[in-house]
């Protein structure tokens, strides 16, 4: 096992720098000039045109691509993924300070998914064909199909507009607010993030149980005199999670581009937001680390989903 | 990975754990649903704080740094300038004592300060505080975008091509009293630098010209001189102001929040009392003004929509072409409909009274407009390209108006949405056909009306993206700029005025009125045309919250 973390993670690291190449380039060939769009025409005449020559050797885009890359990437061994072009700030602070709130964002969202969506396939698979079931179906074909943003303006319009128990937008009121405070602003872009990620789960839940059910170990149980409450929980339930724990990995990177859409509707200040606007204003440094965030986060999720499949069945063995 | 076949032996997480996971969600939902005091009480409403909108999140609140729009409205809190400007943006005294005396040559310039100043940790505030920041601003080294500005100034060129130190041409005879020279007649100087806002020297002094900009004092200015101070600024969610207790003037209100979140945040939480003062685009005036408690006031704007024509183009060189595309459009109708009328038509790039020699209104006539077109041979088989960027409600609506309107005069438009790096580099390349953008602030000064139609300010080295020259226009201009008298230089920006109508170096389509809603707790707001206050037109002291 250790064996081959290690070697997988060698190989990650290796995927990861042909990654950053490609981003890089990506970035950099991509229209648009950052150290342009800083000034207003109208301002070419206060010193604008000095300023860009001089901004644009200052962040070294005057270099070619192949030596920006070679700097970038010595920095970046180092720990040190430039500064962001916007603000002047290092990148890794401008990335750090916005985790923590995308973090809770996708966290709460992925609790509440995964127990509503537990829930619901349960109850779908065990009275399949029925009412029930066609519902938790429709719940779920509905949370993949209508798009995050629209749920989250309809969001603000009801909880908000009309009927005043939520706030609109934003993380906490200015000033702070207490836990409470947090928890009011959480509910809205957390539940809504929840219900888009549910739906997949639910499907995948409500699967993996119809086809536990019709083995031959449920009808063992059952023949020797198990409860179905026993044999469903017990037995089907636990194993037909198993293969949800390679989903959800896979779908925490799938939920980050879902919260970038919540974060803009609901004013967030988290990776998302930040993703936008630094895109929107050609800030390459920023462009880059988040790119590379993302790319570490699938990644390590795929490596995650695999450990943890192997350790939940011992049929698995990795090599 | 591969599969043993065998008996499988989940381990997985028990029923307690998922008990306790469902438990804690079932808490966390329970708290949020007691919790249920409205928003109105917990955020705005509180007595003495304001919440305002900030319609882009800032980047840097420095002087020295390109003109940024959320940036400049948060330095006008923030930092204080020798001269603001009134409601018809005449330059209006703030640090100074009052308007700024100019000699008879327009050479040199003197002003003088209020007694007393002081910065909001205590410091007094001083002619010397003004040197320092000129000569940072005029010196590249620093950063600075801004020293094309002080091109004028005596020792201007030496400090930027490195053979001095300091600007010679601006000193301080005594603590209250900045006197300007400059190396040819620049009167107006004061309109272009007053309200430049000023830098405490005991703060940054002793930090190095090359890379003062991007001090981290910029990131968190807490020394100002400003009816405010800065507090915080919680990235991506907002600015935190309080009230500076040594400013020059009394102010009531304590604290301020300026959030930066989308119009239709914006507009949502002016409702529930999150947001106490917002700007408010056009398309959204009928929904605000239904509002309760909620009072709607604007301004004219200085700045202008326009259209510019690429004039390298042989087929736009010709006035008449120019003047019959401004006669095929209706522009009032474009205010009335577009608008909900809340702008005016303008047939200048000057501002006010300046503009009423303005002769011709170019007033809505296709039938002249053909007429045009065929005395100036226009050959209505080539396509004209119109480009903008899109995302604002009334410019999106106008291009197709126009377009069809153009089409009926005998002119083939096709429409192309563009990003705003895309257009400037059009510009650059002279690729594009005819371009929408607006802004722009020539009221303040005048004079820099040059800086969009001068013949030497051709973007690039300027912000002449029209490539309009008129060198009878110039003329006109730098000599208003070399004369100190205030009736000699109107007469002068009115005759150019005549000339700039006559030739249409742009389209001018209307200037939007900037429009301003805020709750009814608040009082003595007074909008202003340029809504980012970069000319710091708003009058704090007078804003009251109950």
């Amino acid at each position: 096992m250790a064996a081959y973390v290690i070697r997988r993670l060698l190989v990650n690291a290796f995927v990861f720098l042909l990654i950053s190449v490609g981003i890089f380039v990506l970035v950099r060939v991509a229209p648009g000039d950052p150290v342009r769009m800083m000034v207003d025409p109208e301002q070419m005449r206060g010193g604008g045109q000095a300023f860009i020559e001089a901004k644009r050797h200052e962040l070294g885009l005057d270099r070619s691509i192949v030596v920006q890359y070679g700097n970038w990437l010595s920095g970046a061994l180092h720990g040190d993924f430039g500064y962001s072009y916007v603000g002047h700030r290092p990148v890794s602070a401008v990335l750090g300070e916005r985790v923590g709130p995308t973090l809770q964002l996708m966290g709460a969202a992925l609790a509440v998914a995964l127990v509503v969506s537990v829930a619901l396939g349960l109850a779908a698979a065990v009275r399949r064909n029925t009412s029930v079931d066609y519902g938790a179906t429709v719940l779920g074909l509905a949370a993949v199909s209508v798009p995050p943003f629209f749920l989250g303006i309809v969001g603000i319009y009801l909880f908000s507009l009309k009927w005043g128990v939520l706030p609109s937008a934003g993380m906490t009121t200015p000033g702070g607010g207490g836990p409470a405070d947090q928890l009011r602003h959480l509910v809205l872009p957390g539940l809504i993030l929840a219900f888009v990620t549910a739906g997949p789960f639910t499907r995948y839940v409500r699967g993996g149980l119809v086809d536990e059910l019709g083995a031959d170990y449920v009808r063992t149980a059952e023949a020797k005199g198990a409860s179905r409450a026993r044999v469903v929980l017990r037995h089907a339930l636990r194993n037909s999670l198993i293969p949800l724990i390679t989903v959800v990995m896979y779908q925490i990177p799938q939920m980050l581009a879902g919260a970038v859409v919540i974060e803009q509707v609901f004013a967030w200040p988290g990776m998302g937001q930040l993703a936008v606007s630094s895109i929107g204003q050609h800030d390459y440094p920023v462009i880059v680390g988040f790119a590379l965030y993302v790319a570490v986060l699938v990644l390590l999720c795929n490596l995650i989903a695999d450990v943890l499949y192997a350790v939940v069945d011992p049929r698995v063995s990795l090599r | 990975m591969t599969i043993r076949s065998g008996r499988t032996r989940a381990r997985g997480p028990g029923r307690r754990a998922v008990a306790a996971v469902l438990g804690g969600v079932l808490a966390a939902g329970a708290l949020a649903a007691c919790s249920s005091d409205p928003t109105q009480k917990s955020a705005g409403g509180d007595a003495g704080v304001l919440n305002m909108y900030l319609y882009q999140k800032p980047k840097t609140f420095s002087p020295l740094a390109p003109n940024n729009g959320p940036d400049q409205l948060v330095m006008s809190f923030i930092f204080d300038s020798l001269y603001g400007s009134d409601g018809s943006y005449g330059l209006k005294p703030h640090l100074a004592a009052a308007a700024p005396e100019v000699s008879g040559d327009a050479r040199t310039i003197t002003v003088k300060l209020k007694p007393g100043l002081k910065w909001s940790d205590g410091k007094p505030l001083t002619a010397r505080d003004v040197v320092f920041t000129y000569t940072a601003l005029a010196d590249p080294e620093t950063g600075s975008a801004q020293a094309g500005k002080f091109a004028a100034v005596a020792g201007a060129k030496e400090l930027a091509g490195g053979k001095a130190d300091s600007l010679t041409g601006v000193t301080a005879p005594d603590a209250t009293t900045v006197k300007i020279t400059t190396t040819r007649p620049a009167a107006g100087l004061p309109g272009l630098i007053g309200n430049t806002p000023i830098l405490p020297e005991h703060v940054l002094g002793e930090v190095p010209a090359k890379g003062l900009g991007d001090n981290a004092f910029f990131t968190e200015p807490t020394v100002g001189s400003g009816a405010f101070t800065f507090v915080d600024y919680k990235t991506d969610q907002y600015v935190e102001l309080k009230a500076n207790p040594n400013f020059r003037e009394p102010v009531s209100v304590k604290k301020v929040y300026l959030k930066p979140v989308t119009s239709d945040v914006a507009t949502a939480q002016l409702r529930t009392g999150e947001m106490d003062l917002t700007q408010v685009s056009p398309t959204d005036l009928p929904t605000v003004r239904k509002m309760d408690g909620v009072k709607v006031v604007s301004a004219q704007s200085p700045g202008f929509t326009r259209i510019a024509l690429n004039q390298s183009q042989k087929r736009f060189k010709d006035e008449r072409v120019r003047q019959a595309f401004l006669t095929a459009i209706d522009r009032k109708g474009l205010v009335d409909k577009v608008l909900g009328g809340a702008g005016k038509v303008v047939n200048s790039s000057f501002y006010g009274e300046l503009a009423t020699s303005a002769a011709n209104d170019y007033a809505y006539d296709p039938a002249k407009a053909k007429s045009l077109l065929a005395a100036a041979g226009w050959d209505g088989s080539e396509p004209v390209t119109l480009s903008w960027i899109p995302g604002q409600r009334d410019r999106d609506t106008a291009v197709t108006v126009i377009q069809s309107q153009l089409k009926a005069v005998g002119v083939n438009v096709e429409l192309k949405q563009v990003q705003a790096d895309e257009l400037l580099s059009s510009y650059e390349k002279k690729s594009y056909d005819m371009a929408l953008f607006g802004g722009g602030n020539y009221a303040t000064e005048p004079s820099t009306v040059a800086t969009i139609d001068a013949c030497d300010q051709a973007y690039p080295a300027g912000g002449n993206v029209a490539h309009f020259c008129d060198p009878e226009l110039d003329e006109l201009l730098s000599k208003a700029d070399s004369v100190a008298d205030a009736a000699q230089r109107t007469s002068l920006f009115q005759e150019a005025a005549k000339v700039e109508n006559a030739q249409v170096p742009y389209l001018w389509l209307y200037n939007p009125d900037a429009v301003w809603a805020h709750r009814t707790r608040l009082s003595g707001f007074e909008p202003a045309g340029l809504p980012t206050n970069e000319v710091g037109t708003w009058d704090f002291a007078n804003w009251k919250l109950s």
